[in-house]
């Protein structure tokens, strides 16, 4: 027992070791420079681009934060793209598994400490974002946007879910270069294809992953009624019906647990290709 | 406390229809300096793969102070160090970066780590590389830290896949050397090396273990490679004679099995005394002027990998 519990704390540290590498490879590249870049061109733009346009200076704290909250999705997936697409190719194309992997260290320690630094390094670019738009949201409302941490919850969901779908794509590619434009296309486009298949031949699809992570920006009930007068103004110009357009408030349990869902099932089958990958 | 410190019991490791190691069994002796030699495709990169948990086997185990190296390989691989082929390094760290954090991964503390890899880096002579980017380093400086990384925490056993492989002669010389220094040393320490430079073989390794498609054709102490058949090998130079006339000359000796000629020297395979046959030989006539020892381990190879085919 006590050999199991020492050695139980032997592959904490050693996760921790591994989990703290990785992230300082990801700061010493050009991908996090990148990710954090284009996060704050984003941030700049959304805050200050409305009023250079003439948009008044007002309104209520989930008005301004609804304007953010629409373009987080799309953050997590470059995070995902960026990070967690290349982490398990990496060691296998750059050989530098031949120097880990040789080490008295189980693949479950290395795969767990890749992950977690991945997760982490888009989480806390993903926590900021939220953090500088309720800051501006206060700013301008002097009100909190009370939605904000479900929304954040959703958003953390989101990114454990397209950390596993990456990782999954990391453990089966060759070359970081097509895992990356796999992990893209795959979150962006194949699972909005099924989702679209599915939709048309009549089943709600609650349970694909598109479908959850609306969760991020409708379980803000600002952003919910803004997208609905929107399509309400663009169905009364053209005349037609939107009954079936319109956006509804978000379950978040159940958004959340399929996203969790979707990124525990990844891992599974991530870290079973991953432990059985010979070099 | 005599065990074989790595046991290679009935490996095999078949890709598809091609077997690559074909029930491969070997004891490694303690405190020895085995070489493993082989052809191109022999199996001795795949072995050592299997032997350091990067492949698993299709049947049989490796054994490492007694632990399977696929089903327990942070018990197996502790106290191991390792180079595999040319293995690359994180390029965004430096050499001292690079060590430490294997130094982590095995357990060192930070001093040790810190004190160890001063230590390491004066051996494998990179200290004036010590604290830059790795992604800019020629193969022959990755190979050097390589060799480094597998001596921190003082390993017990060393495995070594073609150690000196993209070295220049000075590096391989200096990494030969540092070898050598473990081998005098009385400290606990057994290596496995493969190799394609056999006299590399012939002057670190006490012990050397033949394969050949995947199967192991002789594993013996080295001085055996010479006695075995009891034939040895003498390399003879000669001037103003007919290389013909030397060779006609030569197999008129008794104790002479063969001679063969490159053009400018001659090998002399025979039996028995070499003082007898340097007096035979200057007996004969022939304008002898050099008698050296000939490469025994590569004749002997030769004929091994010749015979196992």
């Amino acid at each position: 027992m006590m050999f199991k519990l020492s050695d139980m704390r032997g592959d904490a540290m050693q996760t921790v070791i591994v989990a703290r590498n990785e992230i300082l490879k990801f700061l010493r590249s050009k991908k996090f420079l990148m990710f954090g870049v284009l996060v704050a061109v984003l941030l700049v733009l959304t805050t200050f681009l409305p009023y250079a346009l003439g948009d008044s200076i007002s309104g209520s704290a989930g008005n301004v934060f609804s304007r953010y909250i629409g373009y987080a999705s799309l953050l997590v997936l470059l995070g995902a793209t960026l990070f967690a697409s290349y982490t398990i190719v990496s060691e296998f194309e750059e050989r530098t598994a031949l120097i880990l992997f040789t080490r008295p260290i189980r693949r479950s320690t290395v795969f767990l400490g890749k992950f977690a630094a991945c997760f982490a390094l888009t989480a806390v670019v993903m926590v900021v974002y939220y953090l500088v738009a309720v800051a501006v949201a206060f700013a301008v409302s002097g009100s909190f946007v009370s939605s904000s941490l479900s929304s954040l919850s959703m958003c953390l969901a989101y990114v454990f879910a397209t950390t596993g779908v990456a990782m999954l794509i990391s453990s089966l590619m060759r070359k970081g270069g097509s895992s990356a434009v796999l992990t893209f296309i795959t979150i962006l486009l194949l699972v909005s294809v099924v989702s679209a298949v599915l939709s048309m031949a009549g089943t709600d699809t609650w349970f694909m992953l598109d479908s959850a992570s609306n969760a991020i920006s409708n379980s803000v009930p600002e952003y919910v009624s803004g997208m609905n007068d929107m399509v309400g103004e663009m169905g009364t110009s053209l005349g037609v019906s939107v009954e079936g357009a319109l956006v509804e408030t978000a379950d978040c349990v159940r958004s959340g647990g399929v996203m969790m869902a979707w990124g525990a099932a990844t891992l599974a089958l991530s870290y079973l290709v991953f432990s059985r990958r010979e070099f | 406390m005599d065990k074989n410190p790595i046991e290679l019991v009935s490996l095999r490791k078949e890709y598809g229809r091609f077997t690559a190691v074909d029930g491969l069994s070997l004891g490694i002796r303690r405190n020895s300096f085995t070489g493993l030699l082989g052809p191109n495709g022999a199996g001795k990169s795949t072995t050592l793969k299997m032997m350091t948990n990067l492949i698993r086997p299709t049947s049989g185990q490796v054994f490492i102070h007694g632990y399977n190296v696929t089903e327990e390989p942070k018990e197996a691989l502790a106290g191991v160090g390792t180079v595999i082929e040319t293995p690359e390094f994180y390029g965004y760290m430096t050499p001292r970066e690079n060590l430490r954090y294997i130094g982590e991964i095995i357990g060192m503390t930070p001093e040790s780590i810190s004190a160890q890899s001063d230590e390491i880096l004066e051996k494998v002579r990179m200290t004036g590389w010590a604290d830059k980017r790795m992604s800019t380093f020629s193969k022959g400086m990755r190979q050097r830290i390589a060799f480094g990384q597998a001596l921190l925490g003082d390993p017990e056993i060393i495995i070594l896949d073609e150690p000196t492989s993209g070295l220049d002669p000075r590096g391989m010389a200096e990494m030969r050397s540092i070898m050598k220094e473990f081998r005098g040393n009385s400290k606990e320490l057994t290596v496995m090396m493969s190799s394609h430079i056999l006299h590399e073989v012939q002057d670190l390794c006490d012990r050397v273990a033949m394969v050949n498609c995947g199967k192991l054709v002789f594993n013996d102490d080295i001085s055996a490679v010479n006695s075995m058949a009891g034939l040895q090998t003498m390399v003879l130079k000669t001037e103003d004679v007919s290389e013909e006339f030397v060779r006609d000359r030569l197999r008129s000796l008794s104790n002479v099995v063969t001679v063969d000629s490159d053009g400018t020297d001659t090998l002399v395979r025979f039996r028995g005394s070499r003082s007898k046959l340097f007096t035979d030989i200057a007996g004969l006539g022939i304008g002898a002027y050099s008698l050296s020892e000939g490469d025994s381990l590569e004749t002997k190879y030769l004929e091994i990998i010749k015979e196992s085919r």
